[in-house]
């Protein structure tokens, strides 16, 4: 009986903090609005109620209850979705030697979660972000170990937390190549080698395996199996071997990026590989194998080893190649999406698949696409004004808006 | 009758044949006219459907109306953009090596104005074609930032294979670091105190060997011959002006703390990527001083980033500070998109012109080649870059490159 009236005051709370935010319905009008779906409408609208999208379309007529922003001759797109940053992972202003991204004690380190490093509260580089267009942001732990930690989904801004976390469960973060290479040196420990990133991770695999055969079977019958020790180290595992926890796997060079692929199907893995430089080379391939990837950064230099002689088109050949491809910033202070696929454009990949990366399959490889990645029915009403062609150097975002809600403004749009 | 007809078809191919042998050896004299296309002069306006002759190496002519000589390969260039070539004002290509071998800082003391850039130069360097793809026809290269004193610059054209020949100026200013990027493990400095003791020892004692050699000069008193001292003559070259003092320097204590120094010392300044000039715009102004400014950081990380202004270019150029664009820091991929950064000063409040100005003629007379380069005039160097459009649209390309009037291959990645 408390509880119930626990609940309903909960309840009413929520509910009466929500008609205040709402002040109303809105109908958004733009010049061109992109769904990030693919489509594109020309004098678009948008309605929007208590934060969701619930009608989109170009002949619509506006309700007597909806408050129209008419934005002219601006453009609207969704929120841009970063799936690999290490926004909020380190106080800001400050530099790398305070950092909480990277826990390299050990090369192994499933059971530490990036939710305890990020720093919401003082100023910091959502702030950043939000203002370059970014609505939703995927926060990794760092690449130093074979296993990172735990990563998770968050949205830039928005005053209640637990509605800004958009995924839970998390992300494991895996690193491959150069990055554990130089760690495990300068730590005196493995991995020294590929050999020994390789090693390391079927090793951990293979034991969170046989752990959750363990749970498994005392799961399925407790009389007869005995009950397994709780061992956080493998928890995040098990999930991932249950496809519960995506992976996002740093790899570079075509080799690491050829094991992950067969670290993947061997444990049958959710997978992204991330960065993939040289994925042009085997683009085929990945299509073949149904992975997604999520490349870059770009000008800011390639891991050791892997830059080619000319600038290439890595996002676009993936893309062409049928690989579903988002792109990321990799942000730690700069968290500039749109200039990174802005350069992905200017290297020839497809507009449209541009996007596509830097929305809904960004969303998508995430696992996040059922809140935010699109502006289609049901989704939250984040998005962001531009005030010229996506793509185009010069053009500016106006301002941002999450759940229907203006968060970043540079000026009162016209 | 057919016998006839094939014998005067014969004569015609033989007239053409040989005609255009001749004519190509007259073409091989490097006499080229280009024709048609929008001509960017950068200091005389824009010249719509003009002509432009090149000759040994020369701008030979430049106008509407121009007329083209007998003995002229002529390149039509309708639709087109015509640029003088671009000028990277800070750069460290050929300083890379390749991937892993690195020549661009001598790390091994804090203070080594006597180490020239020139002398790390790599020609062989793929990154020099990288450069010149995108319209980068010359380039300042010096050390990397890093130590309080990282040494010389030299100043390069971007075509050739022998050092000698491809260098215009071997010793064109001395790289300076002001903050936290010339800080020391071990080692002074680990403060802004220590940098700045260590800049006004080593001009103290630059000032005591060039009294010496002053004493020295008068008397001839060959016992009173001072020793050669490689540091102290490179920085007594600094002081007696015979080139400027690059500061690196983010922070506006940094650049105040440059100026002071360049007040007692009374040598020539130009700051580079000084995030926080703005804010001293007017200071800067009055003392014409000027600034390379990196428009836009894609670096993923940046110990200093959080100094970080993206109206940097437009409050110095307002204020009336000399302004020349640079790329992103150092020999990272990504160096080569000099039009694009231009652009990004664009999106953040520069007028185009000026930013044309920025990467062209503003950086030739901060080099001091202003006689030499930086526009399409009469007497200057052909080095010249037809693009496909704008410069500044995300999809333009440059489409020819000359140095010196030779026209060379774009090549482009997979």
């Amino acid at each position: 009986m408390k509880r119930k009236y626990i609940f309903l005051i909960i309840c009413c709370l929520a509910f009466s903090g929500r008609v205040k935010a709402d002040s109303g319905r809105i109908a958004v009008k733009a010049a061109r609005i992109f769904l990030g779906n693919g489509l594109t409408l020309e004098k678009g609208l948008l309605l929007i109620e208590n934060g969701k999208i619930v009608k989109t379309g170009t002949n619509i007529s506006v309700p007597e209850t909806y408050t129209l922003k008419d934005f002219g001759k601006l453009l609207v797109m969704p929120g841009l979705v970063d799936s690999h940053t290490h926004i909020g992972e380190l106080p800001f202003p400050d530099n790398l030697r305070t950092s909480d991204f990277n826990e390299s004690s050990q090369a192994l380190t499933p059971m530490v979660d990036i939710r305890d490093a990020l720093n919401f509260w003082s100023p910091t580089t959502f702030d950043l972000a939000l203002a370059a267009g970014v609505t939703t942001i995927v926060c990794l732990p760092g690449s130093s170990n074979v296993i990172g930690g735990i990563g998770t989904v968050v949205k830039t801004a928005g005053k209640d937390l637990g509605q800004r976390m958009l995924r839970p469960e998390g992300i494991l973060k895996i690193a491959m190549g150069e990055n554990p290479k130089s760690s495990g040196k300068s730590n005196s420990r493995t991995p020294r080698t590929r050999m020994g990133v390789r090693f390391l991770l079927w090793k951990s695999f293979q034991e969170a395996r046989e752990y959750k055969e363990a749970w498994d079977k005392h799961l399925q019958n407790p009389g007869k199996y005995p009950t397994v020790d709780l061992d956080l180290a493998k928890e995040p595992l098990r999930l991932a071997l249950e496809r519960k926890m995506p992976l996002h796997i740093h790899c570079a060079r075509a080799d690491d990026i050829l094991i992950a692929c067969d670290l993947a199907k061997e444990f049958g893995l959710d997978v992204s590989l991330d960065h993939v430089y040289e994925g042009y080379l085997i683009a085929e391939e990945l299509a073949r194998r149904g992975i997604p990837v999520i490349t870059g950064p770009d000008l800011s230099g390639w891991e050791l080893g892997t830059e080619p002689e000319f600038p290439i088109n890595v996002s676009g050949i993936l893309a062409d190649a049928g690989v579903k491809v988002a792109i990321m910033t990799d942000g730690i202070h700069s968290c500039d999406l749109l200039l990174q696929a802005s350069y992905a454009v200017r290297l020839g990949m497809k507009e449209a698949d541009a996007l596509k990366a830097i929305t809904l399959n960004a969303a998508e490889i995430s696992k996040v696409d059922h809140r935010v990645g699109s502006l289609e029915t049901g989704k939250d009403a984040d998005f962001i004004v531009i005030d010229g062609p996506p793509f185009e150097l010069e053009t500016r975002v106006v301002s941002v808006y999450i759940e229907g809600e203006k968060m970043y403004g540079l000026e009162e749009e016209k | 009758m057919p016998t006839q007809k094939i014998h005067v078809v014969k004569k015609i191919l033989i007239f053409v044949a040989v005609g255009s042998l001749g004519m190509g050896f007259l073409f091989a004299e490097g006499k080229i006219a280009i024709k048609g296309g929008t001509f960017y002069t950068i200091t005389k306006g824009i010249i719509d459907d003009g002509v432009l002759l090149i000759e040994n190496g020369k701008i030979k002519d430049i106008g509407k109306s121009t007329e083209i000589p007998l003995g002229y390969q002529t390149i039509l260039a309708k639709g087109k953009v015509i640029l003088p070539g671009l000028i990277a004002a800070f750069s460290q290509v050929g300083l890379e090596g390749d991937v892993i071998a690195s020549d661009s800082l001598e790390s091994s003391e804090s203070l080594t104005p006597q180490m020239r850039a020139v002398d790390g130069f790599y020609p062989m360097s793929k990154s020099i074609a990288r450069l010149r793809n995108r319209g980068i026809t010359v380039a300042a290269i010096f050390p990397a930032p890093g130590n309080v004193i990282s040494g010389q610059g030299a100043i390069l054209k971007m075509a050739g294979s022998i050092t000698g020949q491809m260098t215009i100026n071997a010793s064109c200013g001395l790289l300076l670091t002001l903050g936290e990027k010339s800080k020391r493990e071990g080692a002074m400095p680990k403060t802004r105190m220590g940098e700045m003791y260590l800049l006004r020892n080593i001009l103290l004692e630059t000032q005591k060997h060039m009294d010496k050699w002053a004493a020295y000069e008068k008397g001839k008193d060959e016992a009173q011959k001072p020793a050669q001292d490689f540091r102290l003559d490179a920085m007594a070259s600094l002081i007696r002006g015979q080139f400027p003092a690059f500061v690196y320097c983010y922070k506006v204590q940094d650049i105040m703390n440059a100026l002071s120094l360049c007040e007692t010392y009374k040598f020539k300044l130009v700051l580079v990527d000084a995030q926080q000039a703005g804010q001293v715009a007017g200071e800067l102004a009055r003392r014409n001083i000027p600034v390379l400014v990196v428009p836009q950081k894609s670096s993923w990380w940046d110990v200093e980033k959080n100094t970080w202004d993206p109206e940097n270019a437009r409050k110095l150029y307002e204020a009336g500070v000399p302004i020349a664009i640079i790329p992103g820091e150092g020999a990272r991929f990504g160096d080569e998109e000099l039009a694009m950064y231009a652009a990004y000063a664009v999106r953040y409040g520069l007028p185009e012109e000026e930013a044309l100005k920025g990467i062209t003629i503003n950086p030739a007379r901060i080099l001091g080649l202003e006689d030499r380069l930086g526009s399409l005039e009469k007497g200057k160097d052909a080095d010249i870059v037809i693009m496909g459009g704008n410069p500044f649209r995300v999809k333009t390309k440059v489409e020819k490159v000359f140095i010196d009037g030779k026209l060379y291959d774009i090549k482009v990645g997979t």
